[in-house]
């Protein structure tokens, strides 16, 4: 008896085997080629209660980045920088895989410390852009970003989130009297965020030997290894995260090098248009 | 990038720290390992394949758990980081097929951190997988590679940085290879790469091919440890050091000399306490 | 396969290649192909025979099989092996024994020589035994029983005289997996260097636990530290320790 499978069963039980239909003919199911990237598309400003906000979608991923800024006493050890404070979290909704806040807080401290390494150690912000008065008063940006979606590759979409969210934050004119109150100038202007340079990521994936860019969860969990690299526009390497699985050649990192830094412009191009628009 | 420049402490830009290695040291642990990379040294023990818990059961393989834990502070992000890098690296060495339905447990405690300790840390629980028995596909090995820039701001790669040069460095790199891949075709078995700051295409490539020779050597210490790991019974912790060879410029395994503890006599007395 | 002989009695690390199947497509070389048996510690990936642990390759004589020899603590379960276990609980009509593996073992409650519904055992949790293992895989719980293996003398439990069955009174030892190995080898000259001092009977479980009792309890603690110390000692060393543990006696 000859039993006919959907293409939908075999996908849910054999799932590797789905793909490896797929791959040799260089395509995946989704109709993309083995190499190409899914549709970015960039919003900006979407939170009006927040000073910066940007929604950033890769195909299904999605992440929602609202950044808050607010007065603070300066470190001592810096009397001169701004502050940042970044959370990245994995909501249960945003994939099946988490059931409870507590199953993503290994993945949600990874992306933070990745992204904040990125910010922070690679100076794409300058801190003391965000001070008011010499070791007295000092903006903080508490930089929120939510995963709204997880279809695999969230990394990217955090980051590009962030940057978007960092270069449409207003910052309202402020003055500091004698008694060391902070109040806002009525009909003062606002100060944007100046950032050195644009750090953009794109994260590939060995599936049965072949290299695949910007995987999808479904991917991933299939993968043998995953990893992510993150050029600037100035053809500087920010970041190359391979935290573990098989290993690679030489050759297939510098190809995943050269298809990161080709499209840093493209990905540059869409954040202004994002923030052209909302003006 | 190619210059050889003097560290402090006299060592050459592309020279390894010396290696010392124990195994087997705690009693309860299924298996364990200190190593130790100049001044950095760190505890690794692994427990397992043992219980686990309902909500970690995996139905077709073994759950790996890794715990990273430093000697002050309260556990954070890092730690947390840390751990995820470790597991990535492991968990697809290890044969978790061969036991469903358990956990192994590998927990890392930083004893001492003068620089690498990601690279002591993931090299101390390689070892400690191997004492304890756990089946694993390969040998990985990590090192890591530090950029500092002087007052002219010329780059230079410093391998396997201390505490000092990695607190002055522009970009960190962190690498782990694949020993046999490395050994056989001398190129490739890339596993883990890491990196934080700005890094120029030439400083990273710079930095790969000088941590690959520098795991190089690491893989023979690992060798020749576990070569000296009695198969009967459970003799005496040995103590093995690889001394940097002073003279040699270049880091590959046979540029370190091995040097054996001095031969204590390993009689009764010294094991335990004399009856009254 | 083609393995390579030179490596037989060296020390490997996980991933070292010890043979290669060799594709023979001429029918003259298919008769002369013996299998290749191997044992633990050495896997087959992709068509290459390679170490998973750190050991000595070995190749065994009597049963023609090649495989790696190491030391360790954690006990896997191998069905054949003799073990000593502890019971837990009583589960319907079954004990649960702890024997050192991730999962509990399951001993029938009429799995003793000459035990019936209405003869057998009375045991309770905290309890050994001396069994051996009837099932061991690696996706089920496994089983021990303590019936004698096909081929030895089958006395009834209630004799005392089986060899497989509860053992009474004494003290279990933990080892580690290479000692207990040590210990039942024919060669091993310790239980007769302990035999020479003072009377004893035990029971050596290759999951790692050795089990000790003798008629005085004195006995029982000097032979047991004797066990433990001569895991670290060579036998120059052992000499010295017996007579200076057993001087007192």
């Amino acid at each position: 008896m000859k039993l006919e499978a959907s293409a939908d069963v075999i996908r849910k039980l054999h799932p590797l085997e789905f793909y490896k239909r797929f791959l040799p003919e260089g395509i995946r199911p989704d109709g993309r080629n083995l190499n190409k990237p899914r549709v970015t598309v960039i919003s900006a400003g979407s939170l009006t209660t927040a000073e910066g906000s940007a929604l950033v979608k890769l195909g299904s991923t999605s992440a929602i980045c609202g950044i808050k800024a607010e007065v603070t006493i300066p470190a001592d050890t810096e009397p001169q920088c701004g502050k940042l404070v970044l959370s990245v979290e994995l909501p249960p909704l945003c994939s099946p895989n988490i059931q409870r806040w507590t199953d993503s807080v290994e993945q949600n401290s990874s992306l933070e410390v990745q992204i904040e390494d990125i910010l922070l150690k690679t100076n794409v912000l300058n801190l003391e852009a965000l001070c008011i008065k010499d070791s007295s008063a000092v903006w903080v940006l508490y930089v929120d970003v939510y995963i709204l979606e997880h279809d695999g590759n969230c990394f990217d979409a955090a980051l590009l989130s962030v940057l978007t969210a960092l270069t449409n934050v207003k910052l309202p004119e402020v003055e500091v009297n004698e008694e060391q109150i902070v109040s806002i100038v009525e009909g003062g202007s606002t100060q944007s965020l100046e950032l050195n340079h644009y750090p953009i990521p794109l994260s590939f994936c060995i599936l049965d030997d072949k290299l695949l860019v910007d995987p999808t969860s479904e991917e991933e969990e299939l993968s043998s290894t995953c990893f992510t690299i993150v050029y600037n526009n100035r053809g500087e390497l920010c970041s190359l995260y391979k935290p573990g699985g098989k290993h690679i050649n030489d050759d297939i990192l510098e190809e995943c090098k050269q298809t990161t830094l080709n499209r840093t412009e493209h990905i540059v191009k869409l954040m202004k248009q994002a923030n052209e628009a909302k003006k | 990038m190619s210059t050889l420049v003097k560290r402090q402490k006299g060592r050459l830009s592309n020279q390894l720290r010396s290696i010392e290695a124990q195994l087997g040291l705690l009693n309860k642990a299924d298996g364990s390992a200190k190593y130790k990379q100049g001044d950095s040294s760190v505890l690794a023990a692994v427990y397992g394949p043992s219980e686990v818990l309902p909500k970690d059961e995996k139905g077709d393989r073994a759950s790996v758990q890794v715990v990273f834990k430093r000697r002050d502070g309260k556990p954070g992000r890092r730690e947390k980081q840390n751990e995820n890098i470790i597991r990535n690296a492991l968990e697809p060495i290890i044969m978790t097929h061969l036991y469903p339905r358990t956990a192994i447990m590998i927990i890392v405690q930083v004893l001492v951190d003068d620089g690498s300790i990601l690279s002591v840390a993931l090299n101390a629980c390689v070892l400690a997988l191997m004492d304890a028995g756990v089946p694993i596909s390969t040998v990985i090995s990590s090192i890591s590679c530090s950029i500092v820039v002087d007052e002219n701001g010329s780059q230079t790669l410093l391998t396997d940085p201390d505490l000092s040069e990695e607190r002055t460095s522009i970009g960190e790199t962190y690498f782990v290879f694949d020993g046999h891949v490395v050994a056989k075709t001398g190129e490739g078995g890339l596993v883990s790469s890491v990196t934080s700051g700005l890094l120029t295409d030439s400083a990273y490539t710079s930095c790969l091919t000088a941590s690959r020779s520098g795991s190089k050597s690491v893989y023979t210490f690992i060798r020749e440890t576990l070569k000296r790991k009695p198969t009967t019974v459970m003799a005496p912790i040995e103590n093995i050091i690889f001394e940097r060879d002073e003279a040699s410029s270049a880091t590959n395994g046979s540029d370190f000399k091995m040097e054996d503890e001095k031969e204590e006599s390993k009689t009764f007395s010294n094991v335990f306490m004399k009856p009254i | 396969m083609d393995i390579d002989k030179s490596l037989i009695n060296t020390s490997l690390l996980p991933g070292d290649i010890v043979g290669t199947v060799v594709q023979s497509t001429s029918t003259e070389n298919e008769g002369k192909q013996q299998p290749v048996r191997i044992g633990p510690g050495l896997t087959l990936l992709d068509d290459t025979l390679v170490a998973v642990k750190a050991g000595k390759l070995r190749y065994d004589t009597l049963t023609k099989r090649y495989f790696l020899e190491n030391n360790q603590k954690r006990y896997i379960c191998a069905v054949g092996d003799m073990v000593v276990g502890t019971i837990k609980e009583t589960v319907g009509e079954s004990f649960r024994v702890d024997i050192g593996t991730a999962h509990s073992a399951l001993l029938d409650v009429t799995g003793f020589d000459g035990a019936s519904r209405r003869n057998r055992p009375d045991l309770f949790p905290g309890d050994l035994i001396y069994a051996r293992v009837t099932v061991a895989n690696k996706d089920l719980e496994p089983e021990i029983t303590c019936l004698s293996s096909q081929g030895t003398a089958r006395r009834d439990w209630i004799t005392g005289q089986s060899v497989f069955g509860p053992l009474k009174h004494g003290f279990v030892i933990n080892c580690s997996l290479g000692m207990s190995r040590r210990l039942l080898d024919p060669n091993c000259e310790l239980f007769k260097q302990i035999g020479d001092k003072c009377s004893f009977e035990a029971a050596v479980g290759m999951n790692g636990r050795v089990w000790i009792t003798s008629e005085d309890s004195r006995d029982i603690v000097l032979i047991s530290n004797a066990l433990e110390y001569s895991q670290h000692l060579d036998d120059q060393g052992i000499e010295k320790m017996l007579n200076t543990l057993f001087k007192s006696r």
